[in-house]
């Protein structure tokens, strides 16, 4: 039995189909990634996860309960981590867990005992008596999950969790969603952060135009593209000449200080690339190799420039 | 440079929030539409729809005061019937009037005038206008009744000179008819009515014994007339004796003719001497007398004649006694003829004396009736008496009340009748007048407090949560919005109801308002619902708003028109009607009528009031509900 599992799942607002068709499946206790461009659909079909919008056809279940028919239970099963840090700034980080918590019927004594768990797992237990607004980026960043989490979900759902987020905040949430998943939740996230993803995630659904184009674990996702990148940099840098050379023999991307050439055969074509360079009296500074990422994998799934 | 970029900054992000763009546009365009719509008609329209109770307007008095009324358009008059001023002060002290006229039953009582003083603005004016308003009504009904005086007055001024005349002319004619009267009395008191009576009895006794006297004379008279009958019978066989003897003595006559000559001559003496002295005195003894003497001579002659010559004497006398008793029964008969005419007269006479006497009576009847005159006249006379004297002195006095009327009239419309006409006193009762202004400002106070507070504090605590994801993390709990829209109500009720009791608290301590244990709990139960109503627009604005800016604006559009719409600032009574019509349904207008009930009139709360704003609440409920629920479940 699937934690999340939707059928032919639709959304429609008006004549734009933001949804279509999904069908997607995730087991229990695992980071389940929807990774796509900004306006795939991922946040629609958060937010029909989520109860906050009904789909238009198809079903879409959690833990067997219908999302449009069992609202209530369904919210009560889920936890869910908005993009924003949604908590009252001006309570205590232990009055922010009492709060949510509460709203989900918990008896305070449950609350606080499940509260001190999850801020020792999240390491706030120090902070919890102090007011939010005072914590750091990286402990409103934990906050904020921990209060999607007081509740104990089976599901935590998180939309762009690390969008706006520095550096440490983004790893410190990283590190958050795995301690959570390594205590039996089962995450749902979506992110347009490949990395993120690739780092996170046990399984990846790639998603484009409402509809789901690949899916798979990250590294099955990867070898389907099988696609290197070489970066290339040179003076003068007159990359579209150059690109319109070597687009004959390998497809080429260019950008303001580079060409990405991406090819399959690196061991065949890169003399010819190189030999091109010096045709065009261009001097090499710098060769950055690289494997295929799940942009890659986008790309090759939908033939479309990530955006 | 770098000021003109924050400028520049910030008017693009306005731009661009289009909720917030549209509501500074209209935020100025709908206040001014709104407090224009309100104000600019006030100079011309005054005061309307005051309402005022009057009592006691059966009287034409009342009926001029209520004419005089109904030409200020000022007033909503209602009559009552027959209020007592007590009852009158009541109904203005329970809020049902403006002000409460109680009609005085006499026009110079005075008028009392309930004026509700919590109306700080309309109290005045009202008083002002009503006093001016019914004073010169006043003023205007007396200065006519005056002139009416006047006219009456000179009227009478001139015809009392004449009554005076009069008055004096009729106690002369009195005085004159006592007089009269006296000289009346007088000449009756000389009448000696005992005297005409003894007078009448005499006479009444003296024709009585006429009357004997003459049935007497009657009697005598009849047995003459018989012996004069039976005498003449004599006389008549003497006669016829006579000439028989005659016949037969008739030779001896001749011879006794010279003595019978010489009787006869004597015979003839007397009978001419009871001729001259006796022909109507036959009666008479002397002639009776001389009757007989003729008689014996004649008797003498025959029986000389017998004696000497027998028979011619005897023939001469007998032919002498035939022609004496012949002429003897002539003059016996002519005799009886006479006593028959004299008893015939006797008896007329004695008729006489009957009518007489009938006639004396009746004299003694007028005499009685005389005196009975008499009698009944002293008595009238007294009571003639006593009744000039007192008319007498009546007049006097008529006279002098008369003369002293005058001296006052002359002194009276000497006067203008303006400087008389004294206006109707009216006397102002406050029905509040033991409150101080902040007692009547608290309701207002309290009402805009709440409004402002549960307004901002509804409309922006759900923005803040909107815009900082915690409604959209709360909702995505079990929670339905419903309860959030609940929960949020009553915990922004407890801010409401604790700033109520500062609010209370503060005024009732430090100021003295004027408040009551009884009075706390419908204040309260006031307080909840006004503030739930406020906190579900305030809810409205949030849910319709999508930014702070949208809903401080939003707000303020509401807010400030509703100040001036509320007739705490400016009264109904001088708002055109439709504003105050408008005004009159809004929810902060049936707060401050809620408030005013409980703390002013002390009628609790009242069911209008209570129903408008529950009806505000959960028009604005169901409102923020399905605009909520719309944003958040699609």
């Amino acid at each position: 039995m699937y934690v999340i599992e939707t059928k032919e799942l639709v959304k429609t607002f008006g004549e734009f189909t933001a949804v279509d068709g999904v069908n997607l499946t995730v087991e229990k206790g695992m980071i389940f990634g929807l990774l796509g461009p900004n306006g795939a659909g991922k946040s629609t079909l958060i937010n029909i996860l989520t109860c906050a919008l009904r789909p238009t056809s198809g079903t879409a279940l959690i833990s067997g309960l219908d999302v449009a028919g069992d609202r209530k239970d369904v919210l009560s099963i889920i936890g869910v981590v908005p993009q924003e840090k949604s908590f009252y700034e001006d309570l205590t980080v232990m009055e922010n867990l009492i709060y949510f918590g509460s709203l989900y019927s918990m008896p305070r004594v449950e609350i606080k005992r499940k509260a001190h768990e999850i801020l020792n797992l999240l390491r706030l237990l120090d902070k919890k008596d102090k007011k939010s607004k005072d914590l750091s980026g990286g402990m409103k960043t934990r906050l904020n999950v921990a209060c999607a989490l007081i509740h104990k979900p089976e599901v935590l759902i998180l939309d762009e969790p690390s969008v706006g987020l520095d550096p440490v905040s983004a790893m410190a949430l990283r590190e958050t969603i795995k301690k959570v998943n390594s205590d039996g939740v089962t995450v749902l996230i979506t992110t347009h952060d490949m990395m993120e993803a690739d780092e996170l995630c046990h399984r990846i659904v790639i998603v484009n135009r409402g509809k789901i184009v690949e899916e798979g674990t990250p590294g099955e996702l990867k070898a389907k593209v099988g696609v290197e990148k070489i970066l290339i940099k040179s003076t003068p840098g007159e990359y579209h000449a150059l690109a319109e050379k070597i687009e004959k023999i390998a497809s080429v991307e260019e950008t303001e200080d580079a060409l990405t050439i991406s090819s399959s055969d690196f061991q065949s074509i890169l003399p010819k690339v190189l030999e091109i360079f010096r045709e065009a009296n261009e001097t090499v500074v710098d060769i950055t190799a690289s494997k295929p990422n799940l942009k890659d994998v986008f790309i090759h799934a939908t033939g479309e420039e990530w955006k | 440079m770098r000021m003109l970029s924050i400028i520049w900054k910030d008017l693009k992000i306005y731009r661009r929030q289009k909720k917030t763009l549209l509501l500074i546009i209209l935020c100025p365009v709908l206040i001014m539409l709104i407090i224009g719509s309100v104000f600019s008609g006030a100079p011309k329209v005054g005061l309307k729809g005051v309402t005022l109770g009057i009592t006691g307007t059966e009287t034409l008095f009342g009926q001029e005061i209520v004419r005089s009324i109904l030409q200020e358009d000022m007033f909503s008059l209602t009559q009552e019937e027959a209020l007592s001023p007590q009852e009158m002060e009541e109904k203005v002290r329970a809020g049902k009037y403006s002000a409460g006229i109680v009609l005085p039953v006499n026009e110079t009582d005075t008028l009392k005038l309930y004026i509700d003083n919590s109306k700080l603005q309309v109290a005045p004016v009202v008083s002002t206008v009503f006093i001016i308003a019914t004073e010169r009504m006043s003023f205007e009904i007396t200065l006519e009744f005056i002139e009416k005086l006047w006219t009456s007055l000179s009227a009478m001024e001139a015809r009392l000179a004449p009554l005076g005349n009069e008055v004096k002319s009729v106690r002369d004619n009195i005085i004159t008819i006592n007089s009269d009267a006296g000289e009346i009395k007088d000449s009756l008191d000389l009448l000696d009515v005992e005297g005409l009576n003894a007078s009448v009895l005499e006479m009444k006794k003296t024709l009585d014994d006429m009357k004997s006297e003459l049935n007497q004379t009657r009697i005598e008279l009849n047995t003459t007339r018989a012996e004069i009958s039976e005498l003449n019978d004599t006389v008549g066989s003497i006669n016829s004796d006579s000439t028989e003897l005659r016949d037969q003595l008739g030779i001896v006559v001749e011879n006794i003719n010279s003595t019978d000559e010489a009787l006869l001559e004597l015979q003839a003496s007397l009978e001419s001497i009871y001729n001259t002295t006796c022909l109507n005195q036959t009666l008479n003894p002397s002639c009776i007398s001389t009757k007989v003497s003729i008689d014996q001579i004649k008797s003498t002659r025959g029986l000389l004649s017998n004696r000497t010559s027998k028979i011619v004497t005897l023939y001469d006398n007998l032919g002498k006694v035939s022609e004496t008793s012949a002429d003897l029964q002539t003059k016996l008969e002519e005799m009886d003829a006479r006593l028959q005419k004299m008893d015939e007269s006797l008896e007329g006479y004695i008729g006489k004396l009957g009518e007489v006497k009938g006639n004396i009576s009746s004299i003694e009847n007028a005499v009685d009736s005389l005196g009975k005159i008499r009698r009944d006249a002293t008595q009238t006379f007294s009571e003639v008496d006593v009744l000039t004297e007192q008319i007498n002195t009546s007049s006097e006095e008529l006279l002098q009340n008369i003369e002293s009327t005058e001296e006052m009239l002359r002194e009276v419309t000497g006067r203008s009748p303006s400087s008389v006409a004294n206006p109707v006193k009216l006397q102002r009762h406050d029905v509040f007048n033991a409150r101080s202004n902040l007692d009547f400002l608290m309701p207002g106070i309290i009402a805009i407090v709440l409004m402002f507070v549960c307004f901002l504090l509804a409309s922006i605590t759900i923005i803040q949560e909107k815009t900082k994801g915690t409604l959209i993390r709360t909702m995505n709990s079990p929670l339905s919005l419903t309860e959030l829209l609940i929960g949020k109500t009553l915990g922004l009720l407890v801010i409401a109801l604790i700033q109520g009791v500062i609010i209370v608290a503060m005024a009732f301590a430090l100021y003295g308002v004027s408040l009551t244990q009884s009075q706390l709990i419908p204040l309260f139960e006031a307080i909840f619902v006004y503030s739930a109503s406020f906190i579900a627009i305030g809810m409205v604005l949030a849910a319709f708003a999508d930014s702070e800016n949208t809903a401080m604006l939003s707000s303020l559009v509401l807010s400030i028109p509703m100040l001036f719409l509320c007739g705490v600032f400016y009264p109904f009574e001088m708002m055109p009607e439709t504003m105050a019509a408008f005004g009159a349904y809004l929810p902060i207008t049936a707060g401050v009528e809620m408030f005013k009930d409980t703390l002013i009139y002390d009628k609790g709360i009242l069911a209008g009031d209570f129903s408008v704003l529950l009806a505000y609440f959960v028009l604005a409920f169901a409102v923020a509900y399905f605009q909520m629920r719309r944003e958040l479940v699609r």
